[in-house]
């Protein structure tokens, strides 16, 4: 999978571009408008992180060139400006999804998979961690080959773990993914970890291991014990 | 006292003492004039008199103009001019006269010849000049009150009324009146100037605040990236993860002020435009039902009493800011097994909790960054949002705290 990463701030796009390497993505990055206007043009990306605020012009003019050319490419618009009308413009140039700065890399990885999932899986492929396996199409959860029953919070969690296995993931990146902007009102996670603890208590009880790993004070990590 | 009231009495006083003056003078100099050609036609008639007498004529007599006496010899009594009262048997008072007598030989004989001529009465002469003068004040005066307390401070009074209304965050400038007055043109453009200056400054800074908050989202975004980064090395103490979780939860908390800020401003700066009609039972069962999880949390009970479709008018993210925020400080603000009522009408939107009393007045609840004590992870600029959109909407809100319920209640009209 090859994506272009397009964000005039350096720092950010290093951390971006190092996340999603390691994530196994071919990663390119470019600074500024014209940069960015070039590879778009010349070459073919799968999916393209896009900020809008750039230097030498608005990414929405970078996202009508790369529609015309390679309508396929997936499109997740970065901002800065958490503004109704560049969200509202930006998906209807045809940008699959929108994230708001400041964000967790950890969210930005879910977006993307779920992207890729959508665009180029149309959501037919499973995703497999040893005795687990999530369809996500129909929202199906198994352990062991037999059907675990997961609240909507409890699947999203799971998938998000999926998604991130490996990963130190904050309870703050959790509640935001979980609750969005109503992640204010998890003042002490308390919640968090009650969701955690019952998605724990299913895959083990359906002969699943515990892969929740508690990093204490600081969140959770999937990860193969 | 205003202005023109003062300004006239100063004016009138003025003016009444200069007229008194005035008519003085007019007296004196009316009164020498008159003398000094009663004197001269005197002198002429003595003449014309001693000429007819010189060419042997009957001296004329007309008592009391013309009275000429033969005289034996030369009297004691003085030549010259005089002021006489001479009683006037026809209109039965004395009357005032100018006289001339002079003595004078023609042919042996002594002539006395007397010429008079009448006098102005003074009494009337004041009296027709002290009437002159007063008539005169009067009309000053009535002039002055209507023609220019109403035509001259015209402009002032409407400049003064456009002053009283204006608000520096109004959207446009201060419209005033042209006068044809050099002082009033100046206080024009000194008000213009002035008010314009306020509304630019007023912009800027709402735009500075928008800015900023901008400008701070990209370097909190590399803050949290670089920390979540850290955070996944292996080899961390527990110290320094203690401190990573630390700083990592105070980047989310200026996540979320900035956010606040930015909202707010954006609000205040009108930026969210194109009303539409906004479904608020709809908007309320979405969020309550994001809501189930922190409501099961906190065991609370929710009763709502929604009607179909109720409509407003009125920008959708804000409804639905309001919405989220007034239902957040519900949950938020709420005890351990307490309640939420949600009350809709076509009119107004009640939503009432339990909770603790506040330890500020209810009309300092909405102000920016103002929170109770207890509240340490709420910001303290939700109720401020919600005011700021209540405010751009035309809409009331209310809070009371009544046997342990904080309720708040919004009306749309």
């Amino acid at each position: 999978m090859k994506i272009l990463i397009i964000e005039d701030e350096k720092e950010l796009l290093e951390s971006i571009a190092h996340f999603l390497s390691e994530r196994g993505y071919v990663c390119e990055s470019a600074g500024s408008y014209h940069t960015a206007l070039e590879k778009v043009i010349s070459y073919e990306y799968d999916i393209v992180l896009l900020d809008i605020t750039l230097p030498g012009g608005n990414g929405l003019g970078i996202l009508k060139e790369l529609k015309l050319g390679n309508p396929n490419t997936g499109v997740l618009i970065i901002s800065a400006k958490n503004s109704l009308e560049d969200k509202v413009a930006g998906l209807d140039l045809g940008a699959d999804d929108y994230i708001t700065k400041p964000f967790h890399l950890a969210e930005l990885n879910a977006r993307v998979k779920a992207l890729l999932r959508r665009r180029f899986f149309e959501g037919s492929q499973t995703i497999v961690f040893e005795e687990i396996e999530i369809d996500p199409t129909n929202n199906i959860v198994q352990v062991q080959g037999q059907p675990v029953e997961l609240t909507k919070k409890e699947y999203d969690l799971l998938l998000y773990f999926l998604t991130n296995k490996n990963r130190v993931l904050t309870k703050a990146a959790i509640a935001e993914h979980l609750w969005g902007d109503y992640m204010d009102l998890a003042d002490n996670f308390d919640l968090v970890y009650s969701h955690i603890k019952n998605l724990r208590k299913k895959i083990m009880q359906h002969g699943g291991k515990d892969y929740i790993k508690t990093i204490y004070g600081m969140g959770y990590k999937f990860m193969n014990a | 006292m205003k202005l023109l009231e003062k300004n006239n009495r100063i004016f009138i006083r003025f003016m009444a003492l200069l007229l008194l003056l005035g008519s003085i003078l007019f007296y004196v100099s009316v009164n020498w004039i008159a003398r000094s050609e009663i004197d001269e036609k005197l002198e002429v008639n003595q003449k014309r008199t001693i000429n007819l007498i010189d060419e042997g004529q009957l001296p004329p007599q007309f008592a009391p103009i013309v009275e000429v006496k033969i005289s034996p010899k030369k009297s004691a009594t003085t030549e010259g001019f005089s002021d006489v009262q001479i009683f006037d048997p026809e209109e039965g008072e004395e009357e005032p006269f100018r006289q001339l007598v002079a003595e004078v030989e023609i042919k042996g004989a002594i002539y006395r010849i007397t010429n008079r001529s009448p006098l102005l009465e003074s009494e009337d002469l004041i009296l027709a000049i002290g009437n002159c003068t007063a008539a005169l004040v009067l009309l000053l005066f009535v002039w002055m009150y209507s023609r220019s307390s109403q035509k001259l401070w015209e402009p002032f009074h409407q400049q003064l009324q456009a002053i009283k209304g204006f608000s520096v965050s109004q959207n446009e400038p201060l419209t005033l009146a042209s006068s044809e007055i050099t002082e009033f043109e100046e206080l024009k453009t000194a008000l213009h100037e002035l008010t314009e200056k306020g509304r630019s400054d007023f912009q800027n800074l709402k735009e500075f605040t928008e800015n900023a908050s901008h400008e701070m989202q990209t370097p909190l975004a590399i803050i949290q990236t670089k920390l979540e980064d850290t955070l996944q090395s292996s080899d961390l103490t527990e110290e320094q993860a203690r401190h990573l979780a630390v700083a990592n939860d105070a980047v989310l908390r200026l996540t979320r002020l900035n956010r606040s800020l930015l909202l707010l401003s954006k609000i205040s700066n009108h930026q969210f435009i194109g009303e539409e009609l906004v479904s608020i039972s709809r908007l309320l069962k979405t969020q309550v039902n994001q809501l189930a999880d922190f409501i099961k949390e906190k065991k609370l009970t929710l009763r709502m009493d929604l009607p179909e479709d109720v409509l407003v008018k009125a920008h959708p993210t804000l409804v639905e800011t309001l919405l989220f925020n007034l239902l957040v400080n519900a949950v938020r603000h709420n005890v351990e097994g307490g309640t939420i009522d949600v009350t809709l009408t076509n009119q107004s939107l009640n939503i009432s909790n339990t909770g603790h009393s506040l330890d500020l007045p209810s009309d300092q609840l909405f102000e920016r960054f103002k929170k109770g004590a207890a509240s340490q992870e709420s910001l303290g600029l939700g109720l401020a949002i919600v005011k700021k959109i209540c405010e751009v909407n035309k809409w009331e809100i209310e809070h009371s705290y009544q046997n342990g319920v904080h309720r708040f209640a919004v009306s749309f009209q």
